[in-house]
């Protein structure tokens, strides 16, 4: 029995690694979502060219576009969020502080991670959204 | 329900009284809190353990730790109580090492110690500066080893049920329910801590009430010594909060408002590290000779407590607590600025008389068979008139230690309580008292809190620090008329789940025949020794007062008795000089 | 000084509320335990509040105020901006009355993962050996130590929302705590509780533990060491 809010707990805005992490759970459920229906839509349209006709309207170049930055975010901040728990870059507790400090700021190497995926990230997204838009058909599609 | 020992209280001589007997045998124990069990009052100790740990290392031994115990408590101490402490103090703070209490270190490994009131080498054991929340957190994870512990979170107990001089159960409000629940034991031990509360300026926590010595009262059961309370000489303004004597341990002025170390005129020798109520009683008279600061908004006097000497390092090592404190509370910077401290009430000598090995004595002296008391609620008496500081927690320990033994000893071998009609009685009678009466009164009738905020005013003006005949004998009839008033009080809060407004009434109750024992008590002696300390009989009369005071209730009204102080080892009775 | 606006969620058995108290205040140098206490005894005796210290030091007073878990005996009003507080019982908790919650599950999670020295038991009891620590072990766990089990970190995780079978950070942290005890044999025995499905795993590095720790034990960061501790076999915890 639940004693609380449930799924709507996630959205508070706490601390940054709150919002990473919320961010880092809708990449995860878009990404199943986007992922998975691809082969039965290259079954339902008939073929390979067909289906990628679809990511060629506006929407579908929507959605690739928030594609991108799913599988960035979720890649990089995963592959943070590894590197923490196997402890290669967690460095030493803070002794006792006076005021009680947020862990980010305690630690100088996690500040740096942070910083660094949402800036890998956001370089990825300007990259990934130039090629979408404007690249040239054949990039996508293939000889 | 039923069960083999009783624990009342979960502080450190509580919790210590449960790890011991759960060890010791196989045997059902329940340990009863008011708060949560790990929420007592003894988390907020912050000094330190005193105990002789390294005698070579420091030129320590035994008998001197025994002797400035004996000397600060103005050789009003039962002096075989006092040989039992130190003897058996590094014992506890070796166990407490070894159950995983993170000791502050020396770098060889060794627990350091420091120096502290009253103490004539250094022989406080510490963990930083929250030595009792070190102490009371550890001991609470250990007792989760246990299965045959159990935890009865917010019971607040009503009454102690003892029939034909042994004791039978109590009866507690479950306040998560509201139920009254009735507990029948074999044996039991009151650990309930003091009564800071009963006063309105005090370094006590909200739950420091003291009821349960007012229920001992009722229950035919004697309070020794009630008279002494100690006041400590720093508390911050205006809150009260503690600012440890470690402060001073490590090197802390007392300065007045001309910048002047005045603890000179008072305790040349030991000056800032005089025994807590030679500090307090000087701070207090330099305030009313108008050498102290006054506070803006509350209007309270204070000196300032001077740190800035002590550099970054002592402070954030060890007293970042104090540092903290100061931050948060005060708003000020210790490493600038005075931290503002005046004495309030810190801790109760008096408590429920026992013998010198936590045997609950009744006022004849007998003993009231399966009962036990330990920790401050109750009066070895090893503090006499005055406590040293960090010599609490050392008795708390022990006598935590020695009455669990016993008690699980005891429970043993006792026969399983019958369920006897009369207890069954009793306690229907305790339920409807508490349902009946208190819940359903009619509309008018005075407030919970106002009317304890009336006793906390009365007891702080007339059996204050400072005490005359005169102030007195006001004083006494405030409390009988506070102690009537009572029958008209409301309590508004007429549902069943967590009533507090209940819960504050019933410990009023219990409050006010406390404050009886200390009123009637400070009266009576005519003499000043140790924390009690009376302007018109300024010196002490070991001829006519080295005796223990002991109250009881003789048809409704508080009596008063005398009894010896057992001596062994130190017949000279100097006079304190520090 | 103006006066003060408090709503506070109510709950009483039944049905939930939201009351609003108007309070006078002299200075904002009090804590919102003080606001809470005055309106308690003066205006409204049936408002249930747990507390006890205030001090911050025996973790009674977990609620809600202004949206962040905190402890309400070390919030004071001078850090509230506006003359608005708004209170609510901690999350993920089941209310019991008002601002009173159920703390019970925690403490059974807390017993779960053996908070206390393992090691030869007469050893411990019996005998009267000092067994002695250097201040660079004392280091490793120290900080974790200064866990006062309110709670507010299992109120402020995600995870516990969805899952209330996670052990959650207070119980973990003192899993960390007693395994990097120098005098604790005990890791292995712990490994094996906290190596579960409900253990340690679920934890998804959203930090907000550490972020609302009234005394900055970060537990965030002492769970990540268990789980580095895990997958490396370690002998010893991190």
């Amino acid at each position: 029995m639940r004693a609380g809010r449930g799924v709507l707990e996630w959205f508070r805005r706490l601390n940054l690694e709150r919002i990473y992490f919320v961010i880092h759970r809708l990449t995860g459920i878009y990404l199943v979502l986007y992922i998975f229906p691809r082969p039965y839509l290259v079954l339902l349209s008939g073929s390979w060219e067909e289906a990628l006709r679809l990511d060629m309207t506006p929407i579908g170049k929507m959605l690739a576009i928030i594609f991108i930055f799913s599988i960035l975010f979720h890649g990089i901040n995963g592959l943070r969020i590894v590197l923490i728990e196997l402890g290669l870059i967690s460095g030493r507790p803070l002794r006792h502080p006076i005021k009680p400090i947020p862990a980010l700021r305690a630690n100088k190497l996690h500040l740096t991670l942070i910083v660094a995926t949402i800036v890998l990230t956001v370089v990825g997204m300007v990259v990934g959204s130039y090629l979408v838009l404007y690249g040239k058909e054949h990039l996508l599609v293939g000889p | 329900m039923k069960h083999d020992l009783l624990i009342i209280g979960s502080g450190i001589a509580g919790l210590r009284a449960a790890l011991q007997a759960a060890y010791t045998a196989k045997i059902d124990i329940a340990i009863l809190s008011k708060v949560q069990v790990m929420r007592s009052h003894s988390v907020s100790a912050e000094g330190g353990m005193s105990a002789v740990l390294y005698p070579d290392k420091n030129n320590d031994s035994l008998e001197l730790h025994a002797y400035d115990t004996v000397k600060g408590s103005d050789y009003l101490a039962d002096q075989d109580a006092v040989e039992l402490l130190v003897q058996m103090a590094p014992i506890e703070v070796r166990f407490l090492e070894r159950i995983g209490v993170p000791w502050s270190r020396l770098p060889d490994g060794r627990m350091y110690q420091r120096a502290f009131g009253g103490m004539s080498v250094p022989r406080t054991t510490f963990a930083a500066d929250k030595t009792g929340f070190f102490i009371m957190s550890t001991l609470y994870q250990n007792i989760l080893r246990f299965d045959n512990i159990k935890q009865y979170h917010e019971h607040f107990v009503t009454k102690l049920i003892i029939e034909n001089g042994e004791f039978k159960g109590v009866t507690a409000l479950d306040l998560k329910t509201g139920e009254l629940k009735f507990f029948l034991a074999k044996a039991a031990i009151i650990a309930t801590g003091g009564a800071g509360r009963l006063y309105r300026f005090t370094t006590t926590a909200h739950s420091t009430t003291g009821e349960m010595l007012g229920f001992a009262l009722r229950s035919g059961l004697a309070l020794k010594d009630m008279e002494f309370v100690q006041w400590h000489p720093t508390a911050l303004v205006p809150s009260g909060i503690l600012v440890s004597e470690a402060a001073r341990g490590e090197g802390g002025y007392l300065v007045n408002k001309h910048g002047e170390r005045f603890m000179k005129r008072y305790a040349p020798q030991k000056m800032e590290l005089a025994p807590r109520d030679i500090v307090s009683r000087a701070i207090l008279t330099e305030i009313a000779e108008g050498r102290g600061f006054v506070h803006e908004e509350s209007g309270m006097g204070y000196v300032g407590l001077d740190l800035r000497h002590l550099g970054e390092g002592v402070l954030n090592q060890k007293i970042p607590f104090i540092t903290e404190l100061a931050h948060k509370y005060v708003g000020v910077d210790p490493l600038e600025e005075l931290i503002p401290v005046r004495p309030a009430v810190h801790y109760t000598m008096g408590g429920i008389h026992v013998d010198t090995y936590g045997r609950v004595l009744a006022p004849d002296g007998s003993w009231v068979r399966g009962l036990w008391a330990a920790g401050e609620a109750a009066a070895v008496s090893v503090h006499g008139a005055n406590r040293l500081g960090s010599n609490s927690l050392s008795e708390c320990s022990v006598w935590g230690r020695l009455t669990g033994e016993a008690a699980a000893k005891y429970a043993m071998e006792a026969p399983t309580p019958a369920t006897d009609e009369r207890y069954i009685k009793a306690a229907q009678g305790e339920e409807s008292r508490i349902f009946d009466k208190l819940l359903h009164k009619e509309t008018g009738g005075i407030s919970v809190y106002e009317l304890r905020g009336r006793l906390q005013d009365a007891m702080e003006q007339h059996f204050g620090p400072f005490r005359q005949e005169s102030t007195m004998k006001e004083g006494i009839p405030k409390l009988l008329k506070i102690r009537e008033d009572f029958a008209n009080v409301r309590v508004e809060d007429g549902g069943r789940v967590y009533n507090q407004n209940l819960k504050d009434a019933l410990e009023l109750d219990g409050m006010i025949d406390a404050a009886l024992a200390v009123a009637y008590g400070a009266l009576a002696r005519q003499e000043s020794r140790g924390a009690h300390y009376r302007l018109d009989y300024p010196r002490r009369d070991d001829e006519s007062w080295l005796k223990h005071t002991v109250a009881f209730f003789n048809g409704g009204q508080i009596q008063l008795s005398y009894i010896p102080v057992r001596i062994t080892k130190w017949t000279k009775f100097e006079e304190r000089k520090y | 000084m103006p006066a003060l606006t408090v709503k506070v969620k109510r709950f009483d058995g039944k049905k939930s509320w939201w009351q609003e108290y108007k309070v006078d205040i002299k200075s904002r140098k009090i804590s919102v335990l003080d606001v809470l206490v005055k309106i308690k005894e003066e205006q409204d005796p049936t408002l249930a509040i747990r507390y006890s210290c205030r001090m911050a030091i025996c973790g009674s007073c977990g609620m809600v105020i202004n949206g962040v878990p905190r402890l309400a005996c070390q919030t004071l009003l001078a850090e509230i901006k506006d003359d608005t507080i708004t209170v609510e019982p901690m999350w993920n908790h089941r209310v019991i009355k008002d601002l009173v919650v159920d703390t019970e599950p925690n403490f059974e999670k807390l017993r779960k993962v053996k908070p206390y020295i393992i090691r030869d038991l007469k050893e411990i009891y019996e005998s009267d050996m000092e067994i002695g620590q250097k201040p660079e072990e004392l280091e490793k766990y120290y900080n974790f130590a200064y866990c006062i089990e309110c709670g507010l970190c299992m109120a402020a995780c995600p995870i516990l929302a969805t899952n209330d079978r996670f052990l959650g950070p207070m119980a973990l942290n003192a899993a960390y705590r007693w395994s990097a005890d120098s005098r604790d044999r005990g890791w292995e025995e712990r490994a094996k509780i906290i190596d579960a499905e409900d253990g340690v795993w679920p934890c998804h590095l959203a930090y907000t533990c550490s972020a609302v720790c009234p005394r900055g034990v970060d537990p965030g960061f002492s769970i990540q060491l268990l789980k580095a501790s895990l997958i490396r076999r370690a002998k010893r915890v991190l």
